[in-house]
């Protein structure tokens, strides 16, 4: 479940902004900027909950949660934003 | 008239400031358990206001600027974030100083606070950054530096997540 959803949140993401980034200068400088801080929460919360669930100390519930809703704020995000990130010019 | 203007609101600015250092500095009592280092507070805390307040606005500013195509909210946008960024900074640098002192060490790496206010600075950046290299003169290709906006304030609806900061005891 959680390889699940943080894979799903790196992809949107990684996709996301690689389309954002391909107009700027720079570009190859620019996306792993981009996109280091806005998947750093769902990284974060993989590898919490993957500790939790290895080593059996605490739920990781609250992770899974963390990351279903980080999926689901970014889908939604990008699913909207995208058609306006390709067409800017 | 403008020039004028802003230094009128400069020596307003630097009077307010002089009579809060002198009041935080020298008036307010010394805070019992954790001394002088507790009057870090003074600076640290209106920083971290002032920071969130401007990237909320900013964040206002970018939603106006993707429906309206306004040229005033996409510079009011790019302002807020510029000066926001400076008082994150503050905000930054100002907590561990005090960390070290309050609870001895400079960083609590599993402090959700902590770290979502260092990504929300590392976000903001990386968006001054983004809009410095996007094409010059282009607008048209600034227009596409907004959609950053909501998700920075997404990771800012992620902070009160971890709990207070400032409660953990010294120690």
């Amino acid at each position: 479940m959680i390889a699940l959803l943080g894979t799903w949140a790196l992809v949107v993401n990684g996709t996301f902004f690689a389309a954002m980034s391909i107009r700027t200068r720079n570009r190859e400088l620019m996306l792993p900027l981009l996109l280091l801080p806005i998947s750093l929460p769902a990284v974060i919360s993989m590898v919490t909950g993957t500790t939790q669930v290895l080593s059996g100390e605490g739920s990781p519930a609250v992770q899974l949660k963390f990351l279903a809703g980080f999926c689901v704020i970014f889908t939604t995000a990008c699913f909207l934003l995208f058609d306006t990130v390709l067409n800017a010019e | 008239m403008k020039t004028r203007l802003f230094f009128a609101f400069a020596a307003f600015c630097c009077a307010f400031l002089a009579y809060g250092t002198y009041q935080g500095l020298v008036v307010a009592p010394t805070e019992e358990t954790m001394g002088d280092v507790q009057r870090i507070f003074y600076v640290h805390v209106p920083a971290a206001t002032v920071a969130f307040t401007l990237f909320f606005v900013n964040f206002l500013a970018s939603i106006f600027y993707l429906w309206k195509r306004s040229p005033r909210a996409d510079a009011l946008a790019a302002t807020t974030a510029e000066v926001g960024v400076v008082f994150c900074s503050v905000v930054l640098i100002t907590g561990p100083i005090w960390a070290r002192y309050a609870w001895g060490v400079w960083w609590s790496p599993w402090d959700m606070r902590l770290n979502t206010t260092l990504m929300l600075w590392l976000l903001y950046v990386s968006y001054l950054m983004m809009r410095r290299s996007s094409a010059a003169g282009s607008t048209s290709v600034l227009a596409q530096r907004w959609r950053f906006f909501p998700f920075s304030m997404c990771q800012l609806f992620t902070w009160p997540t971890g709990g207070s900061a400032h409660t953990i005891p010294r120690p």
